[in-house]
């Protein structure tokens, strides 16, 4: 399982503030990015799927309502909310690199350039963040780029100067005015004017090629040219930034891969080539009986084993699926939807197995009633022997006295427990029981 | 003292644990209660707690809450059990008291009369939302709709009485079996 990533990994670091703009961006029904957002009329925002099977999971569609705020909800007027959608996408593929940048220790990376001004020194702890920002940039511009470099690459690297954007206006509060104005990715690079060119320009990537690398040599890793001493301190970074990187990519390969824009622009061509996807009606169920609901199951090509209900389940679940499927823009194939079903159906089933034998705790407890006749005789026991000494705590020993009687006659089994506590809460008398349980006690003996 | 929510129960939920050591939940239920998890352990809100039982099984989990200032349980600690359905949040969570609870809305067996666990219930509500509205209800009664009909005459009638019937029932939360 990946790590499970929360607003709250935001308080920490050096931008908290984020973590309302991280919340905003997830689904309150499963607390996590919004998948395929769809709008409800009363303006509230979940994922295509999650709405849909909240709904679904009303009795009625009339009771159907805003998980929310309880307007009433139609699932026909559900619309598509594009520019949150579009918002997650560029959020989720910049979120890792703003965390390492929000979670850098502002002066942790000493640049070892020896500061001849003291001018230069005063900046020393800006050049360290902006160097840190672009060893993040050039990874994941790298990682996007690879070598082949067909038509496909030039927008990867485009989607990373963006992220680059988002970085340089999340650190826009606390930069100084002239990294603001530079907000072109090439110019960024480029040497500040207070700073000389051949001592600060050893961050300057690849891509930039403006003849600043002499003496310089390629990171092994990532490819930035820096001078020999640096790369030293530096590959300690590349290497765990890089791992993390790879382990990022093996998770959401499709969406991370594809620049959001690729998939929008190409998803009309999909569907043509494709088979366009049709949402599913609901049904009124009333208006099948078993027979016709089997095959209306099977035209779907879903299993038609099972109850009344389990079918009536299984279509409910299959419509949500399928429509939450039709709205994404990477719709799965069939043949997953299909196993998703099958993995929701078997874990309903062992809830199922669960609750009955829950249910079935009367004959269960039938056949341990020596247990627990066993078990209420020693409590009893060990509390008698420790209430004894104290005469005024008599309720306790008639509830005892009592009980050895039923247990004479019978071995109690769960239900007189009940018996036995109301005897607890009605005896008074204290005294005059106890009179009786000791020649209880006496007659027991003899 | 309050054996029957001690003894018969105690034995089910515990063959319930042992019974379903397979049980794989689907990926979306078991994400949403890490999140909410991870949510409860950052917000760190004062008064309430809550964990899984075992690493092994996310859907059961138990939890305490304290009773709010300037109510009758003012400085009284209790336990609760959470059990998820496997289609949470869509449907609400089993809740109970495991602590003896005296109080209007929850019976002897510790199971609650509380509208946004039952036909209230929104997906949108989690484990802190839950904490917070049983944290509430121990000041606030619903003595319309009374689980314990002596609790409810009393918690206006008599207030000396109720606290005394109250802490005869109640039992320190080291105490409590944890089942």
């Amino acid at each position: 399982m990946d790590e499970i990533s929360d607003p709250s990994d935001w308080t920490s670091t050096r931008l908290p503030t984020l973590s309302l703009l991280d919340s905003s961006l997830r689904c309150r029904i499963c607390k996590d990015f919004f998948t395929s957002p769809f709008m409800t009329e009363c303006a509230h925002t979940f994922c295509s799927l999650c709405i849909r099977k909240c709904i679904a999971s009303t009795p009625t569609s009339e009771t159907a309502c805003c998980p929310v705020c309880r307007a009433p909800v139609l699932e026909i007027r559900l619309r598509r909310n594009q520019v949150v959608e579009d918002l997650v996408e560029w959020f989720e593929n910049a979120r890792a690199a703003i965390m390492n940048v929000a979670k850098e220790d502002p002066v942790v990376v000493e640049v070892p350039v020896v500061s001849t001004t003291p001018e230069r020194a005063s900046s020393s702890e800006r050049r360290g963040r902006k160097r840190r920002r672009d060893i993040v940039d050039n990874e994941s511009s790298n990682s996007m780029t690879p070598e082949s470099g067909d038509s496909e690459t030039r927008r990867p690297t485009r989607a990373a100067t963006q992220n680059v954007s988002y970085e340089v206006k999340v650190d826009i509060g606390d930069e100084s005015e002239e990294e603001a104005v530079t907000s072109d990715h090439g110019s960024k690079h480029d040497i500040p004017s207070s700073v000389t060119a051949e001592q600060d320009s050893s961050f300057i990537i690849l891509a930039d090629d403006d003849g600043n690398a002499e003496g310089l040599v390629p990171c092994p890793v990532c490819n930035v040219i820096m001078t020999p001493q640096e790369v030293q301190i530096h590959l300690d970074d590349c290497f765990k930034e890089q791992a993390a990187k790879e382990a990022r990519a093996n998770q959401p390969l499709t969406s991370k891969s594809n620049p959001p824009v690729r998939t929008l622009q190409s998803q009309p061509l999909n569907k043509i080539i494709k088979k366009p996807l049709q949402r599913l009606p609901k049904l009124q169920y009333d208006l099948f009986n078993d027979t016709k609901l089997r095959s209306k199951l099977a035209e779907l090509g879903l299993p038609t084993n099972g109850t009344r209900t389990q079918l009536q389940q299984r279509h409910t679940e299959w419509v949500s699926l399928w429509n939450a499927n039709v709205d994404s823009n990477n719709p799965k194939t069939k043949k997953q939807l299909l196993r998703d079903l099958n993995d929701w159906e078997s874990n309903l089933a062992k809830y199922a197995v669960q609750k009955v034998s829950a249910e079935d705790l009367a004959a269960w407890g039938k056949t341990h009633s020596n247990n627990f006749g066993d078990l209420i005789f020693q409590a009893r026991k060990n509390l008698q022997k420790k209430l004894h000494p104290e005469q005024q705590q008599g309720i306790y020993t008639t509830a005892n006295s009592n009980m050895q009687n039923q247990q004479r006659l019978e071995i109690p089994g769960p239900e007189n427990v009940r018996t036995i506590d109301g005897i607890d809460q009605q005896s008074s008398s204290g005294a005059e029981e106890k009179m009786e349980y000791v020649r209880d006690v006496l007659t027991d003996e003899l | 003292m309050d054996s029957q929510n001690t003894t018969p129960a105690a034995f089910s939920s515990h063959k319930m644990q042992d019974a379903p050591a397979a049980m794989i939940d689907s990926h979306s239920v078991t994400k949403r209660l890490q999140s909410e998890l991870m949510q409860l352990m950052m917000s760190n809100v004062p008064g309430i707690s809550a964990f899984p039982i075992s690493d092994s099984n996310l859907c059961q989990w138990t939890g305490t809450i304290s009773g709010p200032e300037g109510t009758y349980y003012e400085g009284l600690t209790y336990k609760i059990s959470m059990t998820f359905p496997p289609n949470y949040p869509y449907h609400a969570p089993v809740i109970r008291f495991v602590s003896p609870m005296w109080h209007p809305n929850v019976d002897m067996s510790g199971n609650i009369c509380l509208d946004i666990l039952k036909e209230k219930w929104s997906a949108v509500y989690n484990v802190q939302t839950i904490l917070l509205s049983l944290q509430s209800l121990l000041g606030e009664p619903n003595n319309a709709s009374p689980l314990n009909a002596q609790a409810a005459d009393l918690w206006d009638g008599n207030p000396a009485e109720y606290k005394k019937l109250m802490m005869t029932h109640y039992k320190d939360i080291d105490e409590v079996n944890d089942q």
